[in-house]
């Protein structure tokens, strides 16, 4: 019975943390699928899991007489969610702007998105919440299962518990937009785009909405990502977030092979090392003198090296990633 | 009178119209770092705060508040020594682009170099004029060993360099952070009891010392100097900073008058490596004197920033550097009005956004000259 219980939670941790890098992961196969590298993801994710603390804050009209302010467990994670989303939709649009319309550079673009989140959150930060460290905690998702009744199943309801409407997503979005990419008329458009954007074109598909719509959806699905983080697996905004979960996702992204139920597979196998990790440390310490966590940790990026250079099965990209589009441009 | 002021206007158009490529290759980076000073003093101000007095607090904080102050080198010099870790990482990431490739693995080779300079400076307890240069040396070739396999990956395996280097920064970040440094090199192991975490200082003599009473300010910038002035030798003046060049503006042309691409991309990612590997050494030797606990503060990722800023030049990416250099160090000044010094962060990702998005920039710059140019066209053309 013990040994159950350790496989349930230990699944359970599993699920938890790898909702954020499952959701950022499919943000990155969208984008890139279109053919716009989005390396972005872990700024996207910085905004969106800070607009999400801030939106449940701000709807708070509870006056807490203690703290002098408003009492920050008031207000509606609802909107934190809704705020999230509205940001990745700003962030995406940004960087569409530079890497589409201006045919900039999409990695420096995506470089000086993460460059501001990090500046900019701290900023925010500061400005709401007079602190640089974290925010208060606020209403939010946490130890909130979407399906309560699922709860009293016997030994598999703990499972349960920790299923809030992220890990709902993260289960199953990747089915979604698998069916999306791989059996609608628009997904099929988009991964043309992608992998030939001039014969897209010629065809009369406008290879600049179609990439605009994909790093819109990619900054919500990286800022859902952040706000899992944040009002999902936390109650509250710490300014190590998201600590470079955004490349891990691009990892998982890679590993999955640009697809969305291959990057819910990465990211659930790359975040067995990091459970695991966790795990041994609570239960067989001196493990870690003879492989140390730093190991672990590396694990996933170690991994995605090996994948990507033919050792372990082999990874390509999208054919024309990160090549930005020049209307009625030569071949 | 009035054909001779016209005339005028021409001339200036025509010049304009030249030699618009040139001069806006450099108007681009100084108009997106005013731009975003501007719109990061919106920021300020939308938090009621004077962005006036804000800058007014960064100049002092990054100058000294009278000359007297200036010339003591007391906060000046805190600029420059930031300036000159950043020009070291900004140079790895230059080197890159000259031969196309894309370091954005410059923060992973800093601390690879960082932790490797904490050894050594440990270990080593030689005269400074010969250990410190025999640690920099010994940096440069492991942190560039640790570049160089990204390309060797790429000319290889055909693996995309952007995404080999940004998986080797998490290896080295968890390698170093999540072992050596909590683990065979604690602290703890030699110092026990010690409440200081990270690796123990290193010797006295590994040290770089002040260049004189009352300021940090030490070597460190003369190591940054000597770097910029070899890598401009190196692509300007060898015949291995023709084929790196060559390289990197046509590979295939450059195969077919017969340069080892392959090589000439390691060599390059080599030197790049042990730049950015040096300037993680000389932030232990010079400011640091040991690996702290968590070090990741993201030079290597600012060096993005400065080499795009400068053109992706020797030179340019020195003058952005240190420039960034004071920026950073007056930006402690500003914590007095309550805005964190990380405001700098939002002011460089501003005018990398404008550099990133530079084809805007120039589009607008263009278009003065070509309206103008219609407008005089039209004005001559009555007068026919």
């Amino acid at each position: 019975m013990e040994i159950i219980k350790i496989i349930i939670s230990f699944l359970s941790s599993m699920l938890q943390f790898a909702t954020p890098i499952i959701l950022a992961g499919l943000g990155g196969v969208i984008c890139e699928n279109a053919g716009v590298v989005n390396i972005a993801l872990e700024g996207m994710m910085r905004m969106g899991g800070f607009f999400a603390v801030l939106g449940s804050y701000i709807t708070s009209t509870r006056f807490d007489p203690i703290l002098g302010s408003r009492d920050p467990l008031a207000g509606n994670p609802w909107i934190g969610i809704l705020l999230a989303i509205i940001i990745g939709i700003l962030a995406g649009l940004l960087h569409g702007y530079i890497s589409i319309s201006l045919k900039g550079n999409q990695i420096v673009s995506g470089v000086a998105i993460n460059v501001f989140a990090l500046g900019g959150m701290t900023f925010f930060l500061e400005r709401y919440f007079n602190t640089t460290g974290h925010s208060p905690s606020v209403n939010s998702f946490m130890g909130k299962p979407l399906i309560p009744i699922l709860t009293k199943i016997p030994i598999i309801g703990e499972l349960f518990r920790v299923m809030n409407i992220f890990v709902w997503l993260a289960l199953i979005l990747p089915f979604v937009l698998h069916f999306f990419l791989y059996n609608t008329p628009w997904g099929l458009r988009l991964r043309a785009v992608g992998e030939h954007p001039k014969a897209a074109d010629t065809l009369g598909i406008d290879v600049y909405k179609v990439r605009y719509f994909a790093v819109i959806m990619s900054g919500i699905f990286a800022a859902l990502a952040g706000a899992s983080m944040s009002i999902g697996q936390l109650d509250l905004f710490d300014n190590h977030m998201p600590a470079g979960l955004g490349f891990i996702a691009l990892a998982a992204m890679i590993f999955g092979k640009w697809k969305p139920i291959g990057t819910l597979l990465a990211a659930l196998f790359f975040m067995l090392a990091n459970v695991l990790q966790i795990f041994i440390q609570t239960y067989a310490p001196s493990v870690l003198n003879i492989i140390p966590r730093g190991f672990f940790l590396a694990l996933p990026y170690i991994l995605t090296i090996l994948i990507l250079a033919g050792f372990v099965g082999k990874a390509t990209a999208p054919a024309a990633d990160g090549v930005p589009y020049e209307k009625g441009e030569k071949l | 009178m009035k054909n001779n002021f016209s005339d005028n206007i021409n001339k200036i158009i025509n010049w304009w119209n030249a030699k618009k490529e040139d001069v806006s290759t450099f108007l681009v980076p100084i108009i997106s770092i005013i731009v975003a000073f501007i719109v990061a003093g919106i920021m300020i101000k939308a938090t009621g705060k004077s962005p006036i007095q804000a800058y007014k607090l960064l100049f002092e904080g990054a100058f000294g508040s009278s000359l007297k102050e200036f010339l003591s080198l007391k906060q000046a010099g805190e600029g420059l020594l930031k300036g000159a870790i950043l020009t070291l990482t900004g140079l790895s990431v230059t080197v890159a682009f000259k031969v196309g490739l894309f370091n954005i693995g410059a923060e992973g080779q800093f601390i690879i170099g960082s932790i490797v300079a904490a050894y050594f400076g440990y270990i080593f307890n030689l005269p400074s004029i010969i250990g410190i240069p025999l640690i920099l040396i010994l940096v440069g070739i492991v942190s560039g060993l640790y570049g160089a396999f990204a390309a060797w990956l790429k000319v290889k395996r055909g693996v995309h360099e952007v995404i080999t280097t940004i998986m080797l920064n998490w290896i080295a970040i968890h390698l170093v952070e999540n072992w050596i440094v909590v683990g065979p090199f604690n602290i703890l192991k030699y110092y026990p009891g010690t409440l200081l975490v990270g690796t123990p200082y290193v010797t006295d003599s590994s040290r770089l010392k002040p260049l004189f009473e009352g300021t940090r300010l030490n070597a460190l910038i003369f190591i940054a100097i000597i770097a910029v002035i070899i890598i401009y030798i190196i692509i300007n003046k060898t015949v291995l900073g023709y084929e790196i060049q060559a390289t990197g503006l046509n590979i295939n042309a450059a195969k077919y008058a017969g340069i080892n691409t392959s090589k000439t991309m390691i060599i390059s990612m080599f030197i790049a490596g042990a730049l950015s590997g040096i300037s993680g050494a000389c932030m232990i030797l010079g400011i640091e004197g040991r690996y702290p606990g968590v070090f990741s503060q993201g030079y290597g990722f600012d060096g993005i920033t400065m080499s795009l800023i400068g053109n992706t030049t020797p030179i340019g990416t020195f003058i952005a550097a240190i420039f960034f250099g004071f920026v950073r160090a007056g930006a402690t000044g500003m914590q007095l009005m309550g805005i964190h010094k990380s405001f700098t962060d939002i002011i460089q990702g501003f005018a990398t956004i404008f550099v990133a998005g530079q084809s805007g920039i120039k589009y607008l710059l263009f278009l003065i000259g070509e309206k103008r140019a219609i407008k005089t066209k039209e004005a001559t053309d009555g007068n026919y």
